[in-house]
């Protein structure tokens, strides 16, 4: 693999990971979020400090991370509990700019300079080398897709569901909603914290400025244009647009203003995005395909 | 011991006493009919009941356990079970999962069972099963959203039944059926009846909540203005008084 194509795996999977968190919430269960970031930052941060401060092993970092950001945007997600559901956007803005100023303005997370110079990831001995790197994120991603499919099939999953259609007639029908939205960001900041450690050891630095606001606007555009609320549409939202901005590299002044455009773009003209207009151009195939099936004379045995 | 026990329940909205002191008390394998003129408190009663409305006076009781204070969910899965007035399915589930939803009852709060499967054969079984009974008819794949308004009533009363519950609060099931559809509802509402079931029905169809009813009780401006059997409430003077009074409003 050439370098430019690890890099694109690397931080496509990264994002597209960091989408499927965010999908866990606003798309599984309603809940918008604008903050990813900050729970991206959780992850990337615990990662850096347990490398350089604890000098702890890369599989460790990745897990703390994974528990801390668990942990940290579960406690977020009480006091999400505490404002109405239509300033839950505003709130999860809030807490984006309110983590990255901590890890500005403290000193013992590096301040404005960030953490940098962590250690190669290593397991069990041997490094990685980026190629090996980028098997390792798709593993992860492939991991937390499947985790998400099968959380559907439970009990939290379908519940979280009836949440997001209608809040008052899922707790009509006995489900604990207020806990089931702690549980669901907690689930998501597992993910972005796995996500933010992948993300911190790859590039062996973290700052601040990595995890402003427009990185969560960004991912929300990734999760939009793919898709809201198919984890398909998370993954191919995520690396089309890390991999566009590489191809329109001359553009690379305009990123934001294209970003905006698109998303624009696709609310307007295909709001269940990419993957919901393949899923109608399937249908409609099907459709004709299925007339088709009529026509033969009786007998005829239509199916492939 | 009445199975659901309201007793001298008053809610206020800022200025509006939207009921005040109102009493009810429904035994098991009894279905009381709640009848009253828009903006009685009739709904409001049933918020109260499912602790969606706290009141500021009275308690509400299942078999003599303590309802009001607790939250919804809680309430739900002690057993009482309701529809609502303006029908609200999940209309991105599909009508088959909407009353699978309301079968978790003993798996959502718990730890580890709420990692459990939902859609298991027999639950969809049991679901299907549901939906017959209540006389919606197939197919049950397609997302609840698609459904016309009345299927979406029978629906709820399949969802609502789903839980299990010991209580069920019914808030204008027949508005929109058509005449087959409220005798099924009808039929419905009877055998729950048999089965033990507490049912409080609240209908503007007067004669089907007369009919379907072994007592009435009349609700109008947030007080109990009659109680009795349907043929003495059929009767009463401040009844039809109440009624005509918004009729001719
Ligand atoms: N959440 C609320 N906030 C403020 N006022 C309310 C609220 N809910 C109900 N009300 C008011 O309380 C009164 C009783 O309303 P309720 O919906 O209980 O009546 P109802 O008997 O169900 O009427 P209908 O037959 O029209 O359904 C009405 O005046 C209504 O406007
Ligand atoms: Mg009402």
């Amino acid at each position: 693999m050439s370098g430019y194509l690890i890099s694109i795996i690397v931080f496509g999977g990264v994002w597209a990971i960091l989408a499927v968190s965010l999908n866990l919430l606003t798309g599984e269960a309603g809940l918008v979020s604008l903050g990813q970031a900050a729970f991206f930052a959780l992850g990337a941060y615990t990662s850096a400090l347990l490398a350089l401060r604890a000098e702890l092993p890369f599989l460790a970092c990745l897990a703390i991370s994974a528990l801390v950001g668990g942990v940290l945007t579960g406690a977020l997600g009480l006091l999400a509990l505490r404002v109405r559901d239509d300033f839950l956007v505003f709130t999860t803005i809030g807490v984006n700019f309110l983590v990255v100023a901590v890890f500005q303005y403290f000193e013992a997370f590096g301040g404005a300079l960030g953490l940098v110079a962590l250690p190669f990831a290593e397991v069990a001995g041997v490094r990685l080398t980026p190629q090996r790197y980028a098997w390792l994120v798709l593993a992860v991603l492939g991991l937390v897709v499947a985790a998400s499919f099968a959380l559907r099939r439970t009990w939290l999953g379908t519940g979280l569901a009836a949440l997001r259609e209608d809040e008052q007639a899922a707790r009509a029908l006995g489900i604990p909603t207020r806990a089931y939205k702690v549980v669901a960001f907690a689930l998501a900041g597992v993910v972005a914290g796995l996500a933010g450690g992948l993300y911190a050891f790859y590039l062996g630095s973290v700052f601040p400025q990595n995890f402003g606001f427009l990185v969560s606007i960004q991912v929300m555009a990734m999760l939009v244009l793919g898709g809201l609320g198919t984890l398909a549409g998370a993954v191919i939202g995520a690396f089309l647009l890390t991999a566009l901005p590489e191809v329109l590299r001359p553009l690379a002044d305009y990123r934001y203003t294209i970003l905006g455009l698109i998303l624009i773009l696709v609310v307007m003209v295909a709001p269940d995005g990419l993957v919901g207009v393949a899923r109608r151009w399937l249908t409609s195939l099907r459709r004709r395909g299925g007339q088709a099936e009529t026509t033969p004379p009786a007998g005829s045995e239509a199916r492939p | 011991m009445s199975r659901l026990r309201v007793r001298d329940v008053t809610v206020r909205f800022a200025s509006l006493t939207a009921l005040s002191n109102v009493r009810l008390e429904v035994d098991a394998g009894e279905v009381v009919s709640l009848v009253g003129p828009n903006g009685a408190g009739k709904t409001t009663l049933f918020n109260v009941i499912t602790g969606f409305v706290q009141p500021v006076a009275g308690t509400v009781r299942l078999d003599g356990q303590r309802l009001n204070g607790r939250g919804s969910a809680r309430i739900s899965r002690l057993g009482v079970a309701r529809t609502f007035q303006v029908a609200r399915p999940f209309p991105e589930l599909t009508v088959e999962d909407n009353v699978i939803v309301a079968l978790g009852r003993a798996s959502y709060p718990h730890p580890l069972r709420t990692f459990g499967r939902a859609r298991t054969p027999a639950r969809r079984e049991r679901a299907h099963g549901l939906l017959t009974e209540v006389g919606l008819p197939e197919p049950y794949d397609r997302p609840a959203g698609d459904l016309p308004v009345g299927h979406l009533r029978l629906l709820e009363v399949g969802r609502a039944l789903a839980t299990d519950p010991k209580v069920l609060l019914l808030d204008e099931p027949a508005a929109g059926l058509r005449e087959p559809e409220v005798a099924q509802l009808e039929r419905v509402v009877a055998r729950l009846r048999e089965r033990g079931l507490a049912v409080v029905l609240v209908e503007h169809n007067v004669p089907l909540a007369l009919r379907a009813a072994d007592r009435v009780i009349v609700l109008a401006g947030g007080e109990v203005i009659a109680e009795g059997t349907p043929d003495e409430v059929r009767a009463d003077r401040t009844v039809i008084e109440a009624y005509l009074g918004t009729a001719n409003a």
